[in-house]
């Protein structure tokens, strides 16, 4: 390999896709920017925030989201993938059963840092989310 | 059989003709044609089966069994390549569907029972269709089942997209049972999935032939029924269940698509009885314990009875018991790092091949008669390179390996005790699970060409993650006194005994690793380059844990590094991250530079002077005697730096700074940090801190981890050098006992010349290099300080 005709390291990587892993990932992180360290709303809540606010959600967001039909309400589905990615990469802890409550790590100091990633390329959909996030507060 | 408003079978085929022409073409005119015959009249068998050990079967169930539509799956193993690993893996999607007819009636014929128990009146006719369903759900289904899947996928992206948003159109029923209450957001009704299922909607195709419809009607099932089998493959629930408008069969739908559906309950039972992975699911408790639960609703002058799946008490352990079983087949079988690096590398090839072909050859030979093996020996055959590849990575078995592991818990600085990676490696993970997957390719491309593997199409990063085990499953638990639930007051949840689908995800979490596979001939040398990829693009820097697990020898992989090191030593950036994963192998503290952008995000400096004061002070920091795990203390250094810069921007940014007594210093610097928002966010300020040395001017102590940080506040009339000689020791000194090992020199000096600003930052080391200090400096023109 000639790597002095090639230099890998000067590739530039695209910028991420909004699947439902990262969206979950950007609500934890603004609800973190808004609030800090602090519980979550439990998952009806959460559900009902989002079919609330799901009129109003950039196409991306609405492409995502699907539900499941209950006796109650219509359930996000995603729901599972947004605390479960937030939970892998580190951003909540989540004790068990689920409605034992789910906590966030984050002060606004580092949610805002790790937004900065993010503002260019979904400006839209994080405005969308703090307005959606505006509505609760922590449990 | 239900009769339905009839349906416009030519209408929906007409359409998607004309807007999907490649795909319908091959599926209708090519596979349908060839694959469906014409009624032969059978009469009904019983065979004999593993899992079941008898399954009966009806006439037009035998017909459609015994025409190729199905007996090309005898063909398609159920896991792929599965078999390479677990060598009895070798049962079939033939297998996997006759298994699911039984499954999908013993639960149909067991909520049917348990529907008139609660009151209903059964419908027993939909039996037909819940049967005919489970056993076309995966005629769809390519070779290598969904390794072919996924590179359909790929290669058939938009075209699999207009199918999906046409059949979404064309399906639904005009007489099924439609709930009240669902209808906001109306848009919800029929969203994107988040990924296309190319086989399903094969499956669906298929099912929707001229063929499949005539051969139904030659049994006496009208064409009203053929959509009705088409919604429940795909899973939707109002089209499969019927009902009324005054009752609601909600339990129908989870038969062939839900948590506890036909084909989960025949793949965990057959997957880990063929692979030989003993588990404790008990499939037989299970059905038996299911149940249908009526539930009252009043809308108005109306009222609805829906019938919901419940679970008896008993059974609630049994469930639990098949939730964590498919937990940990994914760990075991499905994810295991063998049959994904096979997997992954066949993708490759299939992919390679189909865009270097036409699309309906491509689909002739992923669906040919022959199945898997036919595949393998076409593609050796088609072209020289291929051929090559498949003898050595299938047929001689070379099959990549594991180079590294890329986990939260093998990075360096993970916190074993608190389970917790640091904030700043807590970011580098969270971007890398955003970014590689959207640049798989390039990293791929990198890491080969960075280790200058042998096999450079062996070199596979892989950081594909389960689909998470849905929570808060529609399953509800029958009550022993009372049977009379309606809508205000339903039967409880499942998840509110135990969730243990949230149990299961975070085993999956523990268990799965994202990984890097390469030939075993390049094993070691792409361990080195990925590490060093993953360091430089994403901050990821890999403990040694991350090579145990990858079976990676140490002292093998430091060679490998430091050849690595050596063929880009015209690059400063790689170098400098070569030298920072060395010292992380040494257990000794390294901060990548990029992650020193955090205390410069807020100034208004050019980006050069950023990058070159975030390398010094890497290099400066890194050169501390410390082990790793004294990184949240120079990550709660980084961060104080932070607003230890905003703060001396705020004074000598000001147009005619003024000279300030360390008391007024102190009191302005506590009064930023309380009201400025984002400082605030993190530290709380005590002044006149006593420390076990002394009494330190203020202690910042972080809000994210329980580290304190000593920060002295200097006004001196000398240049900052002087101050930094007289006082760094004095910081470190009250750093000891407890408290961060970096601390933080704020000195307002005397400036003779105008200096920049990142001459203002230096890092000094106590005799030992066990305590560093970051002086940061505040000139103060020399022309002002002189008023004084």
């Amino acid at each position: 390999m000639a790597a002095e005709n090639f230099d890998p390291f000067a590739q530039e990587l695209r910028g991420p896709e909004l699947t439902a892993d990262l969206l979950g990932k950007l609500f934890i992180l603004q609800w973190s920017k808004r609030h800090g360290k602090s519980r979550l709303p439990e998952k009806g809540a959460l559900n009902r925030l989002f079919l609330d606010s799901y009129e109003n959600a950039p196409t991306q967001v609405r492409q995502l989201l699907h539900a499941d039909y209950r006796l109650q309400d219509p359930e996000i589905v995603e729901i599972t993938d947004f605390l479960v990615a937030g939970q892998r990469v580190g951003l909540v802890e989540r004790p068990n059963p689920s409605h034992v409550p789910c906590d966030t790590r984050l002060t606004p100091y580092w949610a805002g840092w790790f937004l900065d990633s993010y503002q260019d390329d979904f400006r839209e959909e994080l405005g969308w989310l703090d307005g959606v996030i505006s509505k609760l507060k922590p449990s | 059989m239900p009769e339905t408003k009839a349906f416009d079978l030519a209408a929906l085929r007409s359409d998607l003709k004309a807007n999907c022409p490649v795909l319908t073409k091959f599926f209708w005119e090519d596979l349908a044609k060839r694959s469906v015959g014409e009624k032969r009249g059978r009469k009904t068998k019983e065979l004999t089966d593993p899992v079941w050990h008898s399954i009966p079967l009806e006439p037009v169930e035998v017909d459609l069994m015994d025409m190729p539509l199905l007996q090309r799956l005898r063909r398609v193993r159920q896991l792929g390549l599965a078999y390479l690993v677990y060598s009895g893996a070798q049962h079939t999607r033939f297998d996997h569907s006759i298994g699911c007819v039984k499954a999908a009636s013993r639960i149909f014929d067991q909520l049917l029972a348990a529907k008139e128990a609660a009151g209903g009146s059964p419908k027993s006719e939909y039996r037909k269709v819940v049967r005919l369903a489970a056993l076309m759900h995966d005629v769809g289904h390519p070779a290598f089942s969904h390794v072919g899947e996924r590179v359909l996928n790929r290669i058939f992206d938009k075209e699999l997209n207009l199918l999906f948003d046409r059949l979404d159109q064309h399906l639904p029923m005009p007489n099924a049972y439609t709930p009240p209450h669902s209808l906001k957001p109306a848009a919800l009704t029929r969203p994107r999935l988040k990924k296309i299922p190319a086989a399903e909607i094969a499956s669906v195709l298929l099912v929707l032939s001229e063929e499949v419809e005539r051969l139904l009607a030659d049994y006496g099932i009208t064409n009203d029924n053929i959509p009705r089998i088409a919604a429940m493959i795909r899973g939707y629930p109002w089209e499969a269940c019927g009902g009324s408008e005054t009752v609601h069969d909600d339990f129908m739908r989870s038969i062939i698509s839900g948590e506890l559906d036909a084909d989960k309950l025949d793949y965990v039972s057959r997957d880990s009885l063929f692979a030989g992975i003993p588990v404790a699911a008990d499939v037989e408790r299970l059905i038996n314990q299911l149940t249908v639960l009526k539930v009252h609703e009043k809308l108005g002058d109306k009222t609805i009875d829906h019938y919901v799946l419940g679970i008896k008490r008993g059974g609630v352990a049994a469930v639990e018991m098949f939730v964590m079983t498919r937990a940990y087949l994914h760990d075991r079988l499905y994810s295991h790092p063998k049959i994904r690096a096979a997997e992954q590398r066949m993708e490759r090839l299939l992919e390679q091949q189909g865009n270097s072909m036409e699309k309906p050859g491509f689909l002739e030979l992923l669906y040919n008669d022959c199945g898997d093996d036919a595949v393998l020996d076409r593609l050796m055959r088609l072209n020289e390179k291929n051929g090559k590849t498949i003898s050595r990575v299938f047929i001689k078995r070379n099959l990549p390996q594991r180079a590294l592991a890329l986990v939260r818990r093998y990075l360096a600085g993970y916190d074993n005790l608190s389970a917790r990676l640091p904030i700043t490696l807590t970011k580098a993970f969270e971007q890398a699970d955003s970014l590689v997957p959207a640049n798989l390719d390039t990293f791929n491309k990198a890491i080969a060409q960075i280790a200058g593997a042998e096999y450079p199409d062996d070199v596979i990063v892989d950081w594909s993650k389960p689909n998470p085990i849905k929570e808060d499953p529609a399953l509800w638990v029958a009550q022993f006194h009372n049977n009379a639930h309606s809508k205000d007051k339903p039967p409880p949840p499942i998840s509110a005994h135990f969730n243990v689908e949230q149990l299961s995800n975070a085993y999956q979490d523990a268990k799965l690793a994202a990984w890097v596979f390469a030939a075993p001939q390049d094993r070691e040398k792409v361990a080195a380059a990925a590490a060093l990829y993953f360091a430089e693009k994403l901050n990821l820097v890999v403990a040694s844990e991350a090579l145990d697990h990858a079976k990676i020898e140490r002292s093998i992989f430091i060679d490998e590094l430091k050849a690595a090191r050596q063929r880009f030593e015209s690059n400063k950036d790689v170098v400098r991250i070569a030298d920072g994963l060395l010292h992380v192998l040494d257990d000794r503290l390294f901060i990548p530079a990029a992650t020193f952008k955090l205390a410069f995000r807020s100034l208004p400096w050019r980006n050069e002077d950023v990058i070159q004061a975030c390398d010094r002070l890497s290099q400066e920091i890194s050169g501390i005697n410390l082990p790793m795990c004294y990184y949240p203390d120079a990550e709660a250094a980084i961060s104080a730096l932070d607003l230890v810069l905003r703060f001396r921007q705020g004074r000598a940014g000001a147009p005619n700074p003024s000279w300030e007594t360390e008391a007024t210093m102190q009191k302005d610097f506590k009064t930023f940090v309380e009201t400025d928002e984002v400082a605030n966010s993190e530290f709380t300020v005590v002044e006149h801190a006593q420390v076990p040395l002394g009494i330190t001017d203020i202690v910042l102590q972080s809000k994210s981890s329980n580290i304190q940080l000593v920060i002295e506040l200097k006004s001196k009339e000398t240049s900052l050098a002087k101050i930094q000689e007289d006082y760094a020791a004095q910081s470190m000194w009250y750093s000891t006992g407890g408290f961060g090992r970096i601390s933080i020199l704020l000195a307002q000096y005397r400036a003779s010349d105008p200096s920049t600003p990142d001459a203002d930052i230096a890092v000094r080391h106590n005799s030992d290099a066990s305590l560093a200090v970051i002086a940061v400096g505040i000139p103060i023109p020399k022309a002002t300080a002189s008023k004084l």
